[in-house]
């Protein structure tokens, strides 16, 4: 019988190797892959977030486990999408006009899709049209990431480029990045912000209401 | 006094009558108490922390609820950079919060450098005018200038004196060219010599040298806090200023020149040297401070692509820029390689000889952002890392600049650990230097494991008791006791936290990654380096086991690894005193390939294993 818990060790462990065999060996013996992502990956993946959040583990730890994710997701993604499992929600997550920072980002990214959540990866320096673009093609949520104070203003002009293109209340906006405070989210009338990757993940689920 | 509130600073006893509503750290500037803003008053650093007693302060806005724990408040902690004075009250600063003067560096290397400066003093002896001799006034004093000089031109208000100074030197005079232009003409005697000052303009401190010119040798020093640092400590926080306030350029501007000023002053003062008799003026700055002080819009430098106005060198009248020198001086602003690469790093390039290294040689500038050159044998490569200001003390729960109280070296004893601060003061905060030996002390001992983490209790339990006892709190918030309550000169022990340790991981990590990319250009390994140069003020005081314990700089012998000390001062210095020096950093500017690290896809992963502690 294959080890889910096991797989969910691995992944903490940023056992990659290990994360990609187990994950192969589950969907060989007939394990529905929604399972091996809930009970793996997912679980996994959770008690990687609650690392974080406590700083036990730092960006590296992360990023390791998230790889091992991946190896296990890339076995996964297919299956699922043939099962036709629905996703927790859509994500468009991108680092705001002008700015080129994206490891933040790409924590959020992984920790997101580590908690079942489909990601739209739209990179670095992403203009707010972009965005736009993806509310209405069916992204539930609008992730936006800033690293420069100089940059924050970028995510004021995606909620108002919403606004205009009459999108705004289709999809939740939630930033977040360094600089990024409550206050600003609040100033700048975004739906959420987190301050980490982990509660990013809460935060999501939050906005769109899912357990 | 109508409607002025008095505001007195503790422990000094400053006053100041302020307006009402004047934000607490305007106050204390205006009662002459210069308060550490880091962050530029976002209430993000928590760096500017004063207390308070009464009510003469507005209530804590949310920014300060968020940012300061409940007993903070309950203690009356504020941050000056969010409380309004709206009535009479007593502040108390913690010396933490306070912008002494820093423990500046003052020289590089600039030996063997032979003057040839532009600026030329030259005693001159004509021939009087006569029926037979009827050259003009100008063509006689050029021809006594000698060859070099023929076509010299001279300002309309100088020539409009030219006949009475020359006549009452009875054709004697000195006079002073810079370049083919004649500037100053006087009796004999009037200018026994001719200086040149050589600016460092630094994101947080401001540096200049008084030079001799005819022999080179510096003369006198002055520095000071870069003013600009009220707006926030790193550079793009001084853009952010620059674009979002009214007038925000030209206040950056103004301050930028008016401390320049500042330092030339101090330094002519230390050197009794007249500042009139100052005939040129070098500067070197990263792009944006350059920028600033030109006046120029740093604005689409701190957005990607990062396109400065210019990146070459620029000569400026000293008068039109409103530098106090000789009116008819000339400031020299040496060249950039790119918006991120500046002119100080031009005169590290310049000063320290990299490109004339035998061997691969590596120079790095750290300061807010890390500055990292390497000489492969065969090019030259440069890439800026953003490090942070963690090495200057923010974001650093007792993080301070060097100055008098800071912890500043931590040393491991028998049993336990030992520290010392600058000037033999009770501990107050810890500065860079000390960052970086408290955590290679704390890797050591096993109180942070290799990824970064301090040990838990069950851990801790297994460490010696004089280490264990010092090891307390939870997730964010566990802590390494640097300084007790008693060994502190606040009413609270100096920590280091787990917070702090991970933000040093940042830092530290984002300028090893830098290195690492650089050298993956050119295909070298860390260990073909042969030399490491460490420059600015801070490469100067760290340890060098503690930076190789860490992972800051490559393992190579001690012996290889140098500090250079202000070398991009020092360049700057080269540059005034000698123009073959200033192209050859014009050379230099154009010769340096710069690698832009926020295109690498490689960056991440390098990021991520240079964060962690394994030397090597
Ligand atoms: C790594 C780094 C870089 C790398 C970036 C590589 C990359 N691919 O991202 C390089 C070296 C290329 C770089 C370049 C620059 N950088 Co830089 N960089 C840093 C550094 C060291 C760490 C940033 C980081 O990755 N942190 C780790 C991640 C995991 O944390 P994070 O991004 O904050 O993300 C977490 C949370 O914020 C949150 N989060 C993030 N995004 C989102 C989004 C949402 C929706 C949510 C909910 C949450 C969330 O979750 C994440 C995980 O918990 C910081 C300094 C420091 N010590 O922090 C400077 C820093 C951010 N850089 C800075 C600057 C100025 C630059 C440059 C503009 C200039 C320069 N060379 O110095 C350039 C240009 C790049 C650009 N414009 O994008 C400044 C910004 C100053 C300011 N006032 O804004 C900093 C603060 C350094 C400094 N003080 O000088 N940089
Ligand atoms: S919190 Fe006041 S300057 Fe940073």
């Amino acid at each position: 019988m294959a080890d889910l818990q096991a797989l969910a060790e691995a992944l903490i462990r940023g056992d990659r190797d290990t994360a990609r065999t187990l994950t192969q060996q589950a969907v060989d013996e007939g394990v529905a892959p929604k399972q091996i992502l809930d009970e793996g990956l997912v679980a996994g993946m959770n008690v990687v977030g609650a690392k974080f959040k406590a700083n036990e583990f730092y960006v590296p730890e992360v990023l390791i486990a998230a790889r091992a994710m991946h190896a296990g997701m890339d076995i996964l993604k297919p299956l699922l999408a043939a099962s036709d499992v629905q996703p927790a929600g859509v994500v468009a997550i991108g680092t705001v006009k002008g700015d080129l920072h994206d490891i933040g980002k790409n924590l959020v990214a992984m920790m997101l899709e580590g908690a079942g959540f489909e990601i739209r990866d739209l990179g670095v320096d992403v203009a707010p049209e972009k965005f736009v673009e993806e509310i209405q093609s069916g992204a539930g949520v609008v992730a936006l990431s800033a690293l420069l104070t100089t940059t924050m203003p970028s995510m004021a002009d995606v909620i108002n480029a919403a606004k205009e293109a009459g999108v705004r209340d289709q999809a939740k906006v939630m930033i977040g990045g360094a600089p990024v405070t409550q206050n600003y989210a609040d100033e700048i009338g975004a739906d959420g912000y987190a301050p980490d990757a982990a509660s990013a993940v809460d935060k999501a689920r939050e906005l769109l209401g899912v357990a | 006094m109508t409607g002025k509130i008095r505001a007195e600073f503790g422990p000094g006893g400053e006053v100041a009558f302020v307006d009402p509503e004047t934000l607490v750290v305007e106050a204390a500037a205006l009662a002459g108490v210069e308060l550490q803003t880091p962050c530029g008053g976002k209430g993000k650093c928590g760096q500017c922390r004063v207390v308070t007693a009464g009510d003469g302060l507005t209530p804590p806005d949310e920014v300060e609820v968020s940012s300061l724990s409940e007993e903070d408040l309950a203690k009356g902690v504020r941050l000056s950079c969010r409380a309004r004075i709206v009535g009479p009250t007593q502040i108390t600063i913690p010396a933490g919060s306070r912008i002494t003067t820093s423990t500046i560096l003052e020289t590089g290397l600039v030996d063997g450098v032979p003057a040839q400066p532009n600026v030329r003093r030259a005693e001159l002896a004509l021939p009087k005018p006569a029926l037979g001799d009827q050259r003009a006034d100008l063509r006689r004093i050029t021809a006594g200038l000698g060859a070099g000089l023929a076509g010299c031109e001279a300002d309309l208000d100088l020539l409009r004196e030219l006949p009475e100074r020359l006549r009452e030197s009875d054709f004697a005079p000195v006079a002073v060219t810079i370049g083919n232009r004649l500037v100053d003409i006087r009796g004999a005697g009037g200018i026994p010599q001719a200086y040149g000052c050589a600016v460092d303009i630094g994101t947080t401190t401001v540096v200049a040298y008084v030079v001799e010119l005819e022999s080179g040798h510096v003369v006198g020093t002055g520095s000071a806090p870069n003013p600009q640092g009220a707006h926030g400590a790193d550079v793009v926080s001084r853009v952010e200023f620059a674009d979002q306030t009214a007038d925000g350029l030209q206040t950056l501007h103004e301050e930028s020149v008016g401390i320049v000023n500042r330092v030339i002053a101090e330094a002519c003062g230390e050197a009794d040297v007249s500042p009139r008799d100052v005939y040129e003026v070098t500067v070197v700055g990263n792009t944006c401070m350059a920028h600033l002080f030109l006046g120029l819009n740093p604005h689409y430098v701190a957005r990607a692509p990062y396109i400065p106005v210019v990146d070459q060198p620029l000569r400026v009248s000293a008068a039109e820029l409103g530098v106090r020198v000789n009116p008819r001086g000339e400031v020299y602003v040496l060249p950039n390689v790119a918006g991120w690469v500046g002119a100080d790093t031009v005169g590290v390039v310049l000063s320290t000889r990299l490109r004339e290294s035998e061997g691969p040689t590596l120079a790095i500038d750290i300061g807010t952002n890390g500055e990292v050159m390497l000489w492969s044998g065969e090019r030259l490569l440069v890439c800026s890392t953003a490090a942070g200001p963690a090495f200057e003390g923010a974001q650093i729960r007792h993080g301070m600049r060097a100055a008098a109280g800071a912890i500043d070296h931590v040393r491991a004893t028998e049993d336990g650990i030992a520290f010392r601060t600058i000037g033999n003061q009770p501990a107050v905060g810890i500065c860079g230097s000390g960052l970086l030996d408290a955590v290679a002390r704390m890797l050591d001992l096993g109180v942070i494991n290799p990824t970064g983490l301090m040990v838990d209790e069950a851990g801790a339990a297994q460490l010696p008791p004089a280490i264990a006892s010092r090891i307390a709190g939870k997730d964010q918030d566990r802590h390494f006791v640097l300084a007790t309550v008693r060994e502190s000169g606040l009413d609270e022990p100096i920590i280091l936290t787990q917070r702090d340790v991970r933000q040093l991981q940042l830092a530290k990590g984002a300028i090893r990654a830098g290195i690492e990319v650089l050298l993956a250009e050119t295909g070298l390994r860390p260990a073909d380096l042969e030399r490491i140069l460490l420059a600015g003020a801070f490469g100067s005081y760290i340890d060098r086991v503690s930076a190789v314990r860490i992972g800051l700089v490559p393992s190579l012998p001690l012996a290889q690894i140098i500090a250079v000390g202000n070398a991009a001062g020092a360049g700057a210095v080269m540059a005034l005193a000698s123009t073959s020096e200033r192209e050859k950093a014009t050379q230099l500017a154009e010769a340096a390939n710069h690698v832009e690290l926020s295109s690498r896809p490689d960056f991440q992963m390098l990021f991520m294993e240079t964060m962690l502690f394994q030397s090597g």
